[in-house]
């Protein structure tokens, strides 16, 4: 019984201007049937059609590719559900692991950072030390200076035959003593630097400064303002006696002035303290 | 009678012999059982219509299959597989649901 | 034939609002019980979505994506790593070879400090005591005296506690008896502080022909007491050198 519809046409018909899916809708059944049927009707068979051994092979192997691609799928499953899985296991681990590499990176930044500023103090400190060392040094003779000055040379007596007649450490003393007097800022012996530390000695025969031994004629090199020194340097207590001793007893005597003279400083082993420490500073510096 | 006891003998045979499916031929499986699904249906509604007649299901149902599987890999050779596959399936997809409508109407009066 | 009133076909709305007043009909049981199942579906449905595993619908290809882009992020990380790691490293090795330069130029400093009077000494030593009548005790006697604690190995003086002997000082004949040190005035009895090996010193002092001798030719007397520790705490400012530059090193 073909059905109406008060929108439609009877089955198998679709009205003017219908829409695909109605068309589709329509005709989903094959027409081969009606016509098959139409065509049975008009040879008089009365038998309808049953399913027969062709209708039940093709069920058999509807059914088969049914089960078959059922199967199938379920044993894909499996296998993508498992790769499935290991990738999303891989991914969520590779998270954690890009995770903790990036908290090491900040924190890395930060340690650099530190690290640079600490560097940089450390090279500011160590400047102003080196700093502080060559200002000392300067004074108490480390470092190597260079400046005008006076030059003084001494030898002993022409002929000279008793003690009085060669030059003495003690006149050695007195010139040096004088000097500083005068302002002398660095002071040399034969070369030899004076430091706090400095002992001008006879030993045997001859004088010794810091226990080298030195021979006549002996240079003295004093910088230091070369306007002022000769006359400070007469005025001197030391500067006068040794005058005085170089004039009794026919000792040598040179003084010029020279505008630059330079002193070499002492290796710092030289400088080195054994038993002396600090006290409290006073101060700090 | 004869109809189930077919359809049960093909879902024993496919689970028992399991076949490895070839890999060429995975991507047509899927559209092969739907259409198969559509001239099964037609051939139910056609049955419960009285016009159902043996020769048709069986034609109608291999050319279904053959039909589908030639025009998926025509698509895929064009490059449109996606999109031909897509279209096919929709087209067999109201077909069975409009088969059904009719089946349903034929058993239970709805 | 009396017309019979037919009732007028109930509207969309007057059919809902009959139907929402009607509680209990078997038709609605059913569209009920329906309902229900729709609504519990579509909750579960939502709830999945909105769960842990977000990668439900990714395929086999974007999966891969993702790990290859992993793996170029973690690339790119670790070469990040590697660069501030170096960095860091060598600014360590840096700071540590500064440091090792710092304290020992900070030792230095501390030596020079001592020598040249900055700072006040401490250490084991001799306090030498000179006295006597006028002219058994002045400048070259005390020159004398500190020179000779110098070769002994002298590392600080300092005389009555009120004046340091460094390098540079000069002592001058002073008004009367006393001396004048580095423009401090000081007299008679002197007492020098000497930090350095007390018996070294002590022999300095009492060497033949040396400082002793001399003051007690001229009737003056030297005494020398040695002491575990010795301290000096006057102090100088140096003024820094107007002539003397330091040579460059070349």
């Amino acid at each position: 019984m073909p059905e109406s519809h008060p929108h439609r046409g009877p089955v198998g018909t679709a009205p003017p201007q219908a829409s695909l899916l109605d068309y589709i809708t329509a005709h989903s059944l094959d027409e081969d049937y009606a016509h098959v049927a139409q065509q049975r009707a008009l040879r008089g068979d009365s038998e309808r059609g049953r399913p027969g051994r062709g209708a039940m092979a093709a069920l058999a192997l509807f059914g088969a590719i049914v089960a078959v691609a059922g199967v199938q799928t379920a044993r894909t499953a499996g296998v993508e559900a498992q790769s499935h899985d290991n990738l999303v296991a891989q991914i969520n681990s590779g998270k954690d692991v890009l995770d903790s590499s990036r908290e090491r990176l900040a924190l890395l930044e930060s340690e650099l950072a530190r690290a640079r500023s600490d560097n940089l103090e450390i090279n500011v400190a160590e400047g102003r030390e080196q700093a502080n060392e060559r200002r000392l040094g300067t004074v108490a003779g480390g470092l190597a200076v260079r400046g005008p000055g006076l030059r003084v040379v001494v030898d002993d007596a022409v002929g000279a035959d008793e003690d009085a007649e060669y030059v003495l450490d003690k006149d050695i003393r007195n010139i040096v003593n004088g000097l500083w007097a005068s302002g002398a800022e660095a002071i040399a012996v034969n070369g030899q630097r004076l430091t706090p530390l400095s002992a001008i000695d006879f030993a045997g025969s001859h004088i010794t400064v810091d226990y080298e031994t030195l021979a006549a004629p002996y240079t003295v090199l004093a910088i230091g303002d070369p306007n002022r020194m000769p006359s400070r340097f007469v005025e001197s207590t030391t500067g006068t006696a040794w005058l005085n001793a170089q004039q009794t007893f026919g000792l040598r005597f040179q003084m010029d002035v020279d505008e630059s003279i330079t002193i070499p400083g002492v290796s710092p082993a030289r400088l080195a303290l054994r038993v002396a420490t600090g006290g409290e500073v006073e101060g700090a510096q | 009678m004869i109809g189930a006891l077919g359809l049960a003998l093909g879902v024993v045979l496919g689970i028992f012999l399991s076949p490895d499916v070839p890999f060429w031929l995975e991507p047509y499986l899927p559209i092969a059982v739907v259409a198969a699904l559509d001239a099964v249906f037609g051939a139910l509604r056609a049955f419960l219509d009285g016009i159902f007649d043996d020769k048709v299901f069986v034609i109608s149902f291999v050319s279904n299959v053959l039909i589908a599987a030639l025009i998926v890999y025509l698509g895929d050779q064009l490059g449109v597989g996606g999109q031909l596959s897509t279209g096919v399936i929709v087209v067999l997809g109201i077909r069975i649901f409009s088969n059904v409508a009719a089946i349903r109407r034929h058993l239970f009066h709805a | 034939m009396p017309e019979q009133e037919v009732p007028p076909e109930p509207s969309g709305r007057d059919r809902l609002i009959r139907a929402l007043k009607t509680p209990y009909s078997r038709s609605q049981l059913s569209a009920a019980v329906l309902l229900g199942v729709l609504g519990f579906a579509a909750v579960v449905q939502v709830q999945a979505n909105d769960q842990d595993d977000q990668y439900v619908g990714a395929s086999q290809q974007d999966l891969i994506q993702l790990i290859n882009s992993q793996a170029l992020a973690q690339e790119r990380v670790e070469d990040q790593i590697n660069t501030l790691e170096n960095a860091r490293d060598a600014l360590l090795n840096d700071t540590l070879a500064s440091q090792t330069a710092l304290d020992l130029a900070r030792s230095q400093v501390a030596a020079l400090g001592i020598l040249t009077g900055i700072r006040p000494a401490v250490g084991p030593g001799v306090r030498v005591t000179v006295d006597g009548p006028p002219l058994s005790v002045g400048t070259q006697q005390l020159l004398t005296g500190i020179q000779e604690l110098r070769s002994a190995g002298a590392e600080a003086m300092q005389i009555n506690e009120s004046v340091r002997i460094v390098g540079n000082s000069a002592i001058s004949d002073g008004p009367g008896d006393s001396v004048i040190i580095d423009g401090t005035q000081v007299s008679a009895p002197f007492v020098i502080d000497a930090i350095g090996d007390p018996t070294a010193l002590d022999k300095a002092v009492f060497f033949p022909e040396g400082f002793a001798e001399d003051v007690e030719a001229a009737d003056g007397r030297v005494t020398v007491r040695k002491l575990d520790r010795v301290e000096i705490n006057t102090t100088r400012t140096p003024t820094p050198p107007q002539y003397a530059e330091p040579v460059p090193e070349g």
